[in-house]
């Protein structure tokens, strides 16, 4: 064998081994799953299928979730009698089914609105925990109480209307501050206010 | 009417019949969820007793939990994604044993797992069974994300809810997603540590949902697969009536339909009585504790009032269970097909509520009791709303 065809031969095999190294070295860098081989009882065998890698992208579960969240405002409110103030505001995707407009949540309720130059966007309700039952206390009144709201909002709010009538509470609450960091990164984001959609 | 009579009593063989020979299948994680490096368990346990089990399959797909900000522009996400995830199934063969086997696979939970599974069997009649598949956490939890916005990336501090139980099925246009309650557990400010809240909320979740024997927890038993059961962050604190939640706690709780705050020193528990969005405290080393919790439920997330003398007698369930009168008891007992007669005063309150006699969970602190009359209306009208797509 002549050294030209030696070298030849070597660079194919080294291409080959690299090709089929960076897979398994992708695969390799998830952590083994299994921390033992499985059992079964009653004199049963038990066998295990090699692992096999999942692509994000089909991973049943993200697409659940992406189905079941929406862009939109995690809220925190404490209301004090008549009084209202903004514990936290964060920009997330929020479950759909707690941001409804539409949930049968009975008794005295807080609903919240979100606003952009006035205009209402969104609304849901959620329950106003004014009434509790006290073991061997009885009915407790607690006109101090928090609320925790998740609202569905496609595009920068710049308020949110909140009234809970259990109280005679209502005040219209500045939510801008939820998009600062995100517009300060990247000034064109659509989550920025005053430039709109990219 | 005579082929009718046949008809009534030819049913139940014919059910007997169609079902002889179907395997019977569970599958549960045990720990059901631990913020810190463990190695879980999850076991299938199946039963035939006609033909015989002869094979059960684990089905589990294991990742790192993220705050689904992978993609250029999302933002992160109160209930967690998933990425990098492998599959792994083990599958368990047997000489068809009549008496139920078990099969498990031990997962290695490292920071920030996400773990979801699920189990199947065939009997050697070749009947099948399957369970719905579970999704929980493990390990480590998020607690920043970054949120990719294409040409730069910002972190920020962020905590997703810890799934502990999530039935997550695959996505479908025509399943309706408010079809479960999502119930939050939170640790109470004078839990000495998380691991001790995490110990403390095991037992008595499994209890409730799945191993006790005693009739408080039949109903939650047998419904379990309405629940979600999520873990959050430190940050509540509860006594009495008082609850706060300050961060990391706060952030997550818009994402539970009510709060559950474990605690373990003793005082007064206190629940909002609420549909969709309450809280309450509950007690976990109680030898009851969860009664406790099933109790404080009833106010904190199906509306429900006490129903003994010196409780919170107030209600907004539907039917309520604590009435303002007793013509409006007997009207909401005539509604419901109960005895008008059984509507009694609770104590000197003014408020009433039917009472068959019969031990139950809103106002006999008893292991035998139950949801009957009206809170047993109520509840499985809560069902029927969940079954039909809006819990609440």
């Amino acid at each position: 064998m002549n050294d030209s065809r030696t070298r030849f031969l070597l660079s194919a095999s080294l291409m080959l081994v690299a090709c089929f190294a960076l897979p398994v070295s992708a695969q390799t860098d998830r952590e083994p799953a299994v921390a033992a081989t499985p059992t079964a009882s009653h004199g049963g065998t038990a066998e295990l299928l090699p692992p096999r890698p999942l692509a994000d992208a089909d991973d049943a579960l993200n697409q659940r979730v992406g189905t079941e969240t929406v862009d939109g405002l995690a809220i925190a409110l404490t209301i004090d009698e008549a009084h209202i103030t903004l514990d936290s505001v964060e920009l997330a995707r929020v479950p759909r089914r707690q941001a409804r407009e539409n949930r049968n949540t009975g008794g005295d309720q807080v609903k919240v609105t979100g606003l952009v130059g006035g205009r209402e966007i969104s609304t849901t309700v959620v329950p106003d925990n004014v009434l509790n039952a006290s073991e061997g206390g009885g009915l407790v009144r607690t006109g101090k109480r928090q609320i925790f709201v998740t609202l569905a909002a496609d595009r920068p709010l710049d308020a949110v209307r909140v009234e809970a009538p259990a109280t005679s509470a209502s005040a219209v609450l500045d939510v801008r501050g939820a998009y600062a960091r995100i517009c300060a990164a990247d000034p064109r984001s659509k989550w920025c206010p005053h430039t709109g959609t990219r | 009417m005579r082929k009718l009579s046949v008809f009534v009593l030819v049913l139940p063989l014919l059910l007997l019949t169609a079902c002889a020979g179907v395997p019977r299948l569970s599958a549960i994680h045990d720990p059901l969820y631990r913020a810190e490096n463990h190695t879980s368990t999850i076991t299938a346990r199946a039963t035939e007793t006609r033909d015989g089990i002869a094979s059960i399959r684990i089905d589990a797909v294991v990742g790192e939990l993220t705050a689904c900000t992978g993609a250029v522009g999302a933002l992160p996400s109160l209930i967690p994604c998933r990425t990098g995830a492998s599959s792994v199934s083990a599958i368990c063969s047997f000489a068809n044993v009549k008496t139920e086997v078990t099969c498990s696979l031990p997962i290695n939970v490292t920071a920030r797992r996400l773990i979801s599974y699920s189990a199947s069997t065939r009997s050697a009649g070749n009947r099948t069974a399957s369970s719905g598949p579970i999704t929980y956490a493990g390990g480590a939890p998020v607690t920043q994300a970054t949120i990719n916005l294409g040409v730069i990336s910002m972190q920020v501090a962020w905590e997703t809810a810890r799934p502990v139980i999530w039935r997550t099925d695959a996505p479908s246009s025509s399943t309706n997603r408010a079809d479960k309650i999502d119930w939050g557990f939170v640790p109470d400010a004078d839990m000495p540590t998380y691991r001790a809240f995490t110990d403390d909320l095991q037992p008595m979740a499994l209890a409730l949902f799945y191993t006790d024997t005693n009739q408080f927890s039949s109903w939650t038993r047998f419904f379990n697969n309405i629940f979600n059961l999520w873990a959050g962050p430190t940050g509540a604190d509860g006594e009495g009536c008082t609850r706060t939640f300050a961060a990391p706690a706060s952030n997550v709780m818009a994402a539970f339909d009510g709060t559950a705050i474990l605690h373990r020193n003793a005082f007064r528990d206190c629940a909002s009585i609420s549909l969709g969005g309450g809280s309450g405290t509950a007690q976990t080393n109680l030898g009851d504790a969860a009664w406790v919790l099933l109790h404080e439920s009833g106010h904190f997330l199906f509306g429900l009032g006490d129903e003994y003398v010196g409780g919170g007698n107030f209600s907004i369930s539907e039917p309520k269970d604590v009435l303002a009168s007793k013509s409006v008891c007997e009207s909401a007992s005539t509604t419901y097909g109960l005895p008008t007669s059984q509507c009694v005063q609770i104590g000197t309150s003014g408020t009433w509520r039917n009472d068959d006699g019969q031990d139950t969970t809103m106002e006999d602190r008893t292991l035998s009791s139950d949801w009957r009359t009206l809170s047993g209306k109520a509840m499985a009208n809560r069902l029927s709303a969940c079954n039909a797509g809006t819990c609440y």
